[in-house]
């Protein structure tokens, strides 16, 4: 190698770069800024939970009044949340058939396990209220599209009913792949988005799903949820939330990433200015071994 | 003839379609008619590739793919990925695409070596050479036609295809120049001629020469390039016949216009290609660590996976009742404790298949190859001397370099540079050559000659005393004719070409004072010309030197018919020889040598004897007879040899100085503050190893000198007893012992000892050696040690063993040749770039590579890892929450390149302070950078990391909504984590990078974009898949990019802290250990005296070293063949 090539070499290496304290003074800056930031933008977020399962416990039909401390903005969102329930589970996500949600009714029936027909599934009537030949493949079939989350909820406020709509609450990506095969045969509307959110697998066994959105703003006050109790006996054990909240521009529960970014910033910041002060100390030695 | 009538071949074996020859050992010797190919034994064809088409490429190739360890491993993963219940990826064999393109990519690197020797194999066949053949009109013919018995003719500066024996030349003496370069790396010419009782060809002409029918017996085909041993028939008379009548493949024919000669060895039969050794692959230090942490991992992933199987199986107990929408009855495995638990297990195995990284066996190839290219590239170990570049010949030692414990150099070739200048003599009790006396002008009147550094006026001022006789023309005369030199005449310049750099030196000497040798002309007489008077002496014998002998003689017969044997050899050997001398005379002489020896010197004695003619006649009678024995032959005339080799006269001794090569002292010293242990094995005589011992400042007056020299079993214990004694007593030694106490003390009863005491010593030195105890030497250190790494370095044949057998080769390229720049590892010009080599290209390819092997461990915990903490939320259920096209797509793009970039380009220290600062090298010794502390460091940082990781994720993720009140669902947020463990391990990268090259930060980006387009690809482009418009989903809200900078800020934390700390209180250290280094020199140059690199004959610089008497002797340069 001549030496213009070593030069050249030399040349590519960037040498004298720090990147390490400013890179971390710079992190932990951030991170503090947005734990303040995520404080501040979200004031006006709101977030009520209850849990229903207790309540409603043995009955068909409940209800239970909320308070609403203060003026909630539309658009807002009525979700409900259960734990306990695992859908993370290998059998359970495996469960699902896809081919048969698309619209498609050449599928893999074994995916189905032993929820396979409508006997199996415990489905009598229809979508169109059409009775179901019991040892006919259920539409759909499968765990998760047995153990479906159809309890149903109504806002009344002082006897009037707020509209919660079931459109525009599932992944658009979703809906355009969800295929309605033939609704007499079908016990579930596969294209209703609240089903299609359910048979999106959540990670934890504690999970949220959206049910439905509220165009208008909710005066404070005092209001009841009337709720159907539809669900089988998948669960029997599970706890039962339903929940009011707002879009919150970076959570919903604040300390999760308020929190971390609180206590992770700052120490960023002491570990970036006691390496500076460090390399500012060895810049002799810096000179004198080319220590980068 | 019937061509099976020789039987040349002994039987072949054969398996199934393939025949296979016997090895050479087990052949029948041969026999041979002239001018009758025998088409029983192959042609001339060679093959060295190891696959004979890309047919059998393929199958062969993968065969031995699998025998690798990790490849298995992945193959057996992707069996179990087809076994539908514990597939967790529907029965697909997805590891085959990651495996497949390892594999590949170790094929293609296959298939080009080898293909680039099947192109030097076919351009070696198919050279042109010209034969001739009964019945078939003489022609060109390729090289791979040749069969043994074929005439061939080759012209001047031709290669030899095949082993010949000459059986007629253009040279009217029968003689026939030959270059061995190819074989020994020697460019001296060698003369090879027709056996005397042969001349008779020399007439003939081509035709006649093929109508000849000659039966020629010899060897079987045997390694040794100095040995032949056959005989012709002609006539009904026997001709011996000896390597001197037989011309090896490689050689190039010089100075001769043309030969003819019968194919003797052909294709793998001959002798070059007997010689080349198949490399064993070594493994470094690094790697036998390394397999044996993926054992470990391997080990760790069963565990984890059994111990996931049982705590899912335990869950399933506790947890069935809740699970009834799961509906798991009875019958099923979710049931059965232990049938759970293994399908279980299989599943988990399945999710960890990449905890046993991949790439890494493939990166690491890689890497080593192209920090093998920088090695030749860097400045530092280019030789601008001999313009030689350092070769890299097997790469996958790199980092041993950085670990040496133990360094054994050879030292003619290795420490000096192999050029003897004439320095000194004693004659008549009077020794010449101590003062400079003669003027730069007088030097310039005297014949412009090489090697002779010699001024002293006295010795002309008695020479032109008494010209023509006197024992000072007698010395001359000696020196003039008593050697085995060539002459070439070059554009009218007399040319000397010498095997042995003494002899040259001392014709030179001789030439120096008038007394040049002209050559050898037509009538085999020595043409002297003594002052202008050319005086011609008949040469009738040479006896040559082998390692036995360790003498010289020649028998000349003058212009007065006087026959004349003069012998030069080692002092020990040649006493024994002489007749009586004059007491003084003998004390004077051997005081002088001894001196001459305690500087350094390499002294030689040299003798003559006139012999009566009758004894003459009767000795060579014998001695033809040995000639011309088949067996034995060797054996015989040594006997023989020794007979005429008696009551010889002195004539005086000389003293030749071995020149060190440059910077060989600064150089030892820094090996030996770098903690490496440095032994000197020589063949030197023990005064001449311990100056040159000082002058390369291997040994100083702070250590100790324990010197071990007996020769018989009882002594040498005693003289080991003392020396442990005395090593015990003090912390600074150096060790001496000779080659014969040596023999002994390898023994296992006191090698035990020889170790112990050798670990006290800064320094050994072992003298008088053979090549076989070297090797003996290294491997004894490696035996009774065996986790150090060894070194050795050496120029020469004779330290081949010592080179194989030590962890690291290292050859000098030189002057002695190129036998040992091939056995080794790597191929230096000179001694002193060892010290560039190790400390600065061995440490930090260690600290490199071992950073590059704990981070593809480090990084596939951050990818198989957050899963099992994830786990923790579904009772161990075993699911896999990544994607597999980018699952896969890990190892091979997100994270391969800026790590390989990194290894290759990242330095901690340049290199001039490394290899100037020793103290920085212990890293390598001490393991401190790969050792099981070190691995669970890495291990368990990414374990935690990979828990921090995955908890942030689904924290950030799932316990509220993204955006819309709408959820992410697993396989977007897995998705997430993917992207995360994508991006901490590339920050990592620049977390323990020293220097930034553009290659590693565009590779870093590079990584991380080509995430990013892989995720848009699956997410957005394949509506089929499980995560589609995951990424707009996510990556158009703020919420991802601040959950990325809390991932990496809280995953990094530590690493930031902890690395740059440990690193930084390294340096410290450094500062103060360097300034105390430099002091420590400084002090070194004012109080130690100047070593003796300089010539200067002051007795009171001599260091006063326990020399006894009686060591006086003669180590000749030249090797044994």
């Amino acid at each position: 190698m001549n030496s213009e090539q070593n030069k050249q070499l030399q040349e590519w290496k960037l040498k004298y770069i720090k990147l390490n304290p400013i890179l971390l003074i710079f992190m932990g800056l951030i991170l503090i800024a947005f734990g303040i930031v995520s404080q501040t933008v979200d004031i006006n977020y709101e977030y009520i939970s209850t849990r229903y399962d207790e309540i409603c416990a043995n009955k068909i039909q409940c209800s239970i009044t909320i308070v609403v401390p203060s003026k909630m903005k539309s658009p807002i969102f009525f979700s409900y949340e259960v734990s306990s329930f695992f859908q993370n589970t290998d059998k359970y996500f495996n469960s699902i058939p896809y081919d048969l949600l698309y619209g498609n009714l050449d599928f893999d029936i074994s995916i189905c396990d032993q929820y396979k027909s409508n006997r199996e599934m415990g489905k009598i009537f229809s979508v169109t209220n059409k009775t179901l030949e019991q040892d006919e493949i259920a539409i759909p079939c499968g765990i998760a599209a047995y153990s479906y989350m159809n309890d149903e909820f109504t806002l009344t406020k002082d006897g009037n009913q707020i509209l919660i709509t079931d459109k525009g609450i599932a992944w658009e990506s979703d809906k355009e792949k969800f295929t309605n095969i033939n609704l007499d045969k079908q016990w579930i509307d596969m294209e209703s988005e609240r089903f299609i959110n359910w048979m999106r697998p959540s990670p934890l066994s504690k999970f949220r799903k959206l049910w439905g959105r509220i165009d208008q703003d909710l005066e404070s006050g005092t209001y009841t949820v009337n709720i159907q109790i539809k669900t089988n006996d998948a669960f029997a054990e599970t706890k039962k939330y339903f929940l009011l909240h707002n879009n919150g521009q970076f959570s919903d529960p604040i300390l999760v990433i308020t929190l971390p970014c609180l206590c992770v910033g700052p120490f960023l910041i002491i570990f970036g200015l006691i390496n500076m002060i460090y390399w500012g100390k060895k810049q002799n030695l810096i000179k004198k071994y080319r220590i980068y | 003839m019937d061509s099976h009538s020789y039987n040349n071949e002994t039987t072949i074996k054969k398996l199934g379609f393939i025949t296979v020859r016997p090895p050479a050992h087990q052949m029948n010797d041969r026999s041979i008619v002239s001018n009758v190919p025998d088409l029983a034994v192959p042609d001339n064809q060679i093959t060295t590739s190891k696959y004979s088409s890309i047919i059998t490429f393929i199958p062969l190739n993968l065969i031995e793919q699998f025998s690798k360890l990790a490849n298995v491993y992945f193959l057996i993963i992707a069996i179990m990925q087809m076994i539908s219940t514990i597939s967790i990826t529907n029965g697909q064999p997805v590891i085959m695409g990651p495996l497949s393109i390892v594999v590949c990519i170790s094929m293609i690197k296959d298939f080009v070596e080898d293909y680039q020797r099947r192109r030097s194999d076919e351009a070696e066949n198919t050279r042109k050479t010209y034969l001739i053949r009964t019945n078939e009109p003489p022609r060109e013919a390729q090289w791979r036609e040749l069969r043994i018995g074929d005439l061939i003719k080759v012209q001047k500066d031709e290669q030899i295809p095949a082993d010949i024996l000459l059986m007629q030349t253009s040279d009217k003496k029968g003689n026939a120049f030959i270059e061995t370069k190819n074989l020994d790396g020697e460019t001296n010419l060698k003369c090879k001629n027709i056996q005397k009782n042969l001349k008779q060809l020399q007439e003939q002409s081509e035709d006649s020469l093929l109508a000849l029918r000659m039966t020629i017996k010899y060897e079987r085909p045997n390694p040794y390039l100095y040995q032949f041993t056959g005989s012709a028939e002609i006539n009904n008379q026997q001709i011996p016949l000896s390597e001197k009548n037989f011309i090896l493949r490689g050689c190039a024919l010089r100075n001769v216009n043309f030969i003819y000669g019968v194919v003797c060895y052909n294709g793998h039969d001959s002798k070059i290609m007997l010689n080349s050794v198949k490399a064993i692959p070594k493994r470094s230090h690094l790697e036998r660590t390394m397999n044996l942490f993926i054992i470990v991992i391997f080990l760790l992933q069963m565990i984890m996976c059994c111990f996931g199987g049982f705590l899912n199986s335990q869950w399933q107990q506790i947890h069935n009742s809740e699970l009834s929408y799961l509906d798991i009855q009875n019958t099923e495995p979710e049931h059965n404790f232990v049938k759970n638990l293994f399908i279980k297990w299989g599943n988990w195995i399945l999710i960890f298949t990449n905890f046993v990284p991949i790439s890494l066996l493939v990166s690491l190839e890689m890497v080593k190859y192209f920090q093998g290219m920088l090695i030749t590239f860097d400045k530092g170990t280019y030789s601008a001397e001999y313009d030689i570049k350092t070769t890299v010949q097997s790469s996958n030692l790199n980092e041993e370099l950085g670990q040496v414990d133990y360094i054994f150099s050879d030292k003619t070739g290795t420490l000096t540079k192999n050029q003897m200048d004439f320095k000194c003599l004693t004659v008549n009790k009077k020794s010449y050559g101590k003062e400079v006396t003669l003027s730069n002008e007088e030097v310039s009147k005297l014949a412009q000659v090489t090697n002779v550094d010699f001024r002293d006026k006295a010795f002309f001022n008695d020479l032109n005393q008494t010209p023509g006789k006197g024992p000072l023309h007698e010395f001359l005369l000696c020196l003039s004719l008593c050697h085995t030199i060539v002459t070439e005449n070059k554009n009218g310049q007399l040319l000397y070409q010498a095997s042995s750099p003494d002899e040259l030196a001392l014709v030179n000497f001789a030439r120096f004072c008038g007394y040049t040798f002209e050559g050898v002309d037509a009538s085999n007489s020595m043409v002297v010309n003594i002052k202008g008077d050319n005086k011609i002496y008949q040469l009738l014998h040479v006896l040559e030197f082998n390692s036995t002998r360790k003498r010289v003689s020649v028998i000349v017969q003058d212009q007065q018919n006087q026959i004349i044997l003069y012998t030069k050899g080692a002092d020990s050997v040649i006493e024994p020889l002489m007749k009586p001398v004059v007491p003084q005379l003998k004390e004077k002489t051997w005081n002088d040598l001894q001196e001459f020896a305690s500087i350094g010197l390499r002294t030689l004695l040299l003798t003559r004897r006139i012999l009566p003619l009758q004894t003459y006649k009767e000795w060579e009678k014998t001695y033809l007879q040995a000639c011309s024995a088949i067996q034995n032959r060797d054996n015989l005339m040594m006997e023989a040899q020794a007979k005429i080799e008696q009551e010889l006269e002195l004539i005086g001794g000389t003293a030749i100085e071995d020149k060190l090569q440059e910077d060989v002292g600064p150089t030892i010293q820094n090996l030996k503050d770098a903690g490496i242990k440095v032994w000197v094995l020589t063949g030197d005589k023990i005064e001449t190893a311990i100056n040159i011992g000082y002058s390369c400042q291997l040994l100083n007056d702070t250590l100790q000198q324990i010197i071990v020299d007996a020769n018989d079993e009882q002594s040498v214990n005693k003289e080991l007893e003392k020396a442990f004694q005395k090593s015990q007593n003090n912390n600074k030694n150096a060790l001496v012992i000779s080659g014969n106490a040596l023999i002994i003390a390898m023994k296992p009863e006191y090698s035990r000892k020889v170790m112990e005491i050798a670990e006290r010593c800064e320094a050994v030195v072992a003298c008088r050696v053979s090549p076989k105890q070297k090797q003996e030497i290294v491997q004894l250190v490696r035996s009774n040690k065996p986790n150090v790494t060894t070194l050795a370095i050496g120029d020469g044949a004779n330290d081949v063993n010592m080179i194989t057998a030590a962890h690291i080769g290292i050859g000098i390229k030189g002057v002695e040749g190129q036998q040992a720049a091939r056995a080794s590892d790597y191929a230096v010009g000179e001694f002193r770039i060892l010290r560039r080599l190790t400390l600065y290209h061995g440490r930090e390819s260690y600290r490199k590579n071992s950073t590059l092997v704990n981070y593809n461990f480090y990084k596939n915990m951050l990818l198989v890892l957050p899963q099992y903490w994830w786990a923790l939320n579904n009772g161990f259920s075993a699911v896999m929450f990544y994607d597999q096209l980018l699952y896969q797509s890990y190892n091979l793009f997100f994270t391969s390149l800026p790590i390989v970039l990194y290894a290759i380009f990242d330095e901690e220290f340049s290199g001039d302070i490394l290899s100037s600062n020793p103290n920085l090298y212990d890293i390598g010794i001490k393991h401190k950078l790969f050792n099981v502390k070190i691995f669970l460091y890495w291990v368990i940082n990414g374990t935690i990391q990979a828990g921090i990781l995955s908890y942030l994720t689904f924290q950030t993720y799932e316990t509220s909504s993204i955006y819309n009140g709408m959820m992410a669902g697993l396989w977007t947020t897995g998705a997430i984590v993917l992207g995360y463990s994508v991006l901490n391990s590339n920050i990592k990268i620049i977390l323990f990078s020293n220097t930034y090259s553009i290659g590693v930060i565009f590779a870093l980006l590079g990584s991380v974009l080509l995430y990013l387009f892989l995720f848009f690809i699956v997410s957005e482009k394949m509506p089929k898949s499980d995560m589609s418009n995951s990424q707009s989903a996510t990556l158009i809200h703020l919420r991802f990019y601040f959950a990325t900078l809390l991932v990496v800020g809280a995953t990094s934390i530590f690493d930031f802290a902890l690395t740059k700390f440990a690193q930084w209180s390294q340096y410290d250290q450094v500062t103060t250990q360097h300034d105390k280094h430099i002091e420590l020199q400084d002090e070194q140059f004012l109080h130690q005296p100047s070593p003796n690199t300089q010539f200067q004959l002051n007795n009171s610089q001599v260091p006063k070293s326990p020399i006894k008497r009686g060591y006086t002797g003669f180590a000749f340069s030249q090797e044994e063949h």
